[in-house]
């Protein structure tokens, strides 16, 4: 009787191996060879409009409930609104854009405009400047506003949001020779970051208000006392908001 | 029998929509739509906002702006309610139209923070201005050398007006100077360009250098004590005297202690 064997061998597992990774790095080349690093045309990307922004208190205004903004874009903003869930009643009427060193941005001023009281303002560069006015890609604009009423008087968490103008631009290859067009217009709204006036309680003096209520209409001793604990403590917080 | 009915039951809903609609015609807020002068407008939007609250919202405003010689044209045609100007009434300007004052402010010659002259005299800022005097180094008090850069306000401006009557006179402001907007470009300028020199409303002053003029420091207290030379009144202008909402806010400006102590943040209040 002889001693082969019908199957893998050490000699034949050795050669699948070698095989398996040859195969491997053919497919490994040929997903590099069609990647778009080596495709050899030029691909254009459209870079997305990415805009951000902030919302905090203005502790330096003579007036309460005044808060500053500031908005700026990866793209050039040709004008701006401020729209927000709360009635405005009075805005900074001249607002400058600022570089990322805290430089003013050359002739980057814009007057904003509006009616108030309102549910924002809007600001434009000065009209018929040559070349347009307009916050540089990167800078942002910051300016002020104050609102008619304390920003947790609401039955929602307060919401603020900016919308710019910018350039829209559409390249058509297909016509010899190509052509561009460019136009401005506003894009979508972008939510101001404002979680440093997130309201911990909306409407305190509302609730206030009605937790006291409790406290005549309480029946027992025992319900006296809870409805009183839970007054003062809604009165603290309507106090220090 | 059916048609009276028909008609009874008509004359009721017409009945119901009247009463519904004439108290929302009853409360229908005024409008005061304003529009002029940039100088103006910070005080006029504080005013606005205060008088909002003490009226307990009995008004709406639209603001707008433009320049005072903007808002002298639209109040005169009737665009708006009334016109901000920061520049007295000129002979050109339309008839029928009244210019109310409500405050005044201050007009201050600045440089950069790097070229801080102390003072400057009348002849001084008008050789500058004029473009008769082109170097810093021919300027007393400065320490720089250089060509001088003079920033001015545009054409509509009732600051540029008023800067002209005020310090220039008889003298004309330099054809070659770098004409700006608003108040706040000519700051910006003036924050950037070591060389420059320009005039802006007392509200504007930060990071540029404010230069005393006639030996008088370009301050509120100096301003509201008459001290300072260069003070000038602004106004709400109006077609006619001024009539129903707006004529009561005019008022409310000049007299209620709450106006007067916005109007006194920055700008020299009407009393």
């Amino acid at each position: 009787m002889s001693n082969y064997s019908i199957g893998w061998g050490k000699r034949e597992g050795k050669h699948l191996l070698i095989f398996a990774l040859g195969l491997m790095l053919a497919v490994i080349g040929s997903f590099w060879a069609m990647s778009p690093a080596t495709a050899g045309a030029e691909d254009e990307e459209i870079v997305e409009l990415k805009c951000s922004g902030e919302v905090t208190t203005d502790d330096n205004s003579i007036f309460d409930d005044a808060y500053k903004f500031d908005f700026g874009c990866n793209q050039d903003v040709y004008a701006m609104s401020i729209v927000s869930n709360r009635e405005i009643d009075s805005f900074e009427t001249e607002v400058i854009a600022l570089q990322p060193d805290g430089e003013p941005g050359a002739n980057e001023d814009f007057f904003c405009v509006g009616a108030v009281p309102a549910f924002g303002f809007a600001c434009y560069g000065s009209p018929g400047k040559t070349p347009v006015t307009k916050a540089s890609a990167g800078n942002m604009i910051e300016g002020k506003f104050t609102l008619s009423a304390p920003v947790c008087d609401a039955n929602v968490q307060p919401k603020f949001m900016a919308v710019p103008m910018i350039e829209y631009q559409t390249i058509n290859d297909l016509a010899d020779p190509p052509t561009i067009r460019k136009w401005y217009g506003t894009a979508e709204p972008f939510v101001l970051d404002n979680s440093a006036i997130r309201c911990k309680v909306l409407n305190p003096k509302a609730k206030a208000k009605a937790a006291c209520a409790k406290v005549k209409k309480a029946k027992t001793r025992k319900a006296r006392a809870t409805a009183k604990r839970k007054c003062a403590k809604a009165r603290a917080l309507a106090q220090a908001s | 029998m059916k048609n009276s009915k028909g008609s009874v039951l008509g004359l009721f809903l017409i009945a119901c929509l009247a009463l519904v609609a004439l108290p929302g015609v009853a409360q229908a807020k005024p409008t005061i739509t304003i529009s002029g002068s940039t100088t103006v407008a910070p005080l006029a939007t504080q005013l606005a906002k205060g008088y909002i609250k003490s009226c307990k919202s009995c008004v709406k405003f639209k603001i707008l702006q433009g320049g005072s010689d903007i808002g002298v044209a639209d109040v005169a045609r009737g665009r708006v309610t009334l016109g901000m100007s920061s520049r007295i009434p000129k002979p050109s300007d339309p008839g029928g139209i009244v210019f109310n004052e409500i405050a005044k402010d201050a007009l201050c010659i600045a440089t950069h923070p790097s070229n801080p002259i102390a003072n400057m005299t009348q002849e001084q800022v008008q050789n500058v201005f004029s473009g008769d005097v082109r170097n810093w180094n021919l300027v007393p008090g400065s320490s720089k050398s250089g060509t001088i850069n003079v920033v001015v306000r545009t054409a509509a401006s009732g600051t540029q007006d008023a800067f002209d009557k005020i310090f220039m006179a008889p003298k004309k402001t330099f054809s070659g100077a770098t004409a700006k907007a608003s108040n706040g470009l000519i700051e910006q300028q003036l924050e950037r360009d070591p060389l420059a020199i320009g005039y802006l409303s007392l509200a504007f002053q930060k990071g540029v250098h404010i230069v005393s003029y006639k030996g008088v420091p370009c301050n509120l207290r100096a301003a509201k004590s008459g001290q300072y030379p260069g003070t000038r009144p602004l106004f709400l202008v109006s077609r006619g005297a001024p009539t129903g909402a707006a004529a009561k806010w005019i008022r409310w400006i000049r007299n209620n202690p709450r106006a007067l102590q916005i109007a006194a943040t920055s700008w020299v209040p009407f009393k």
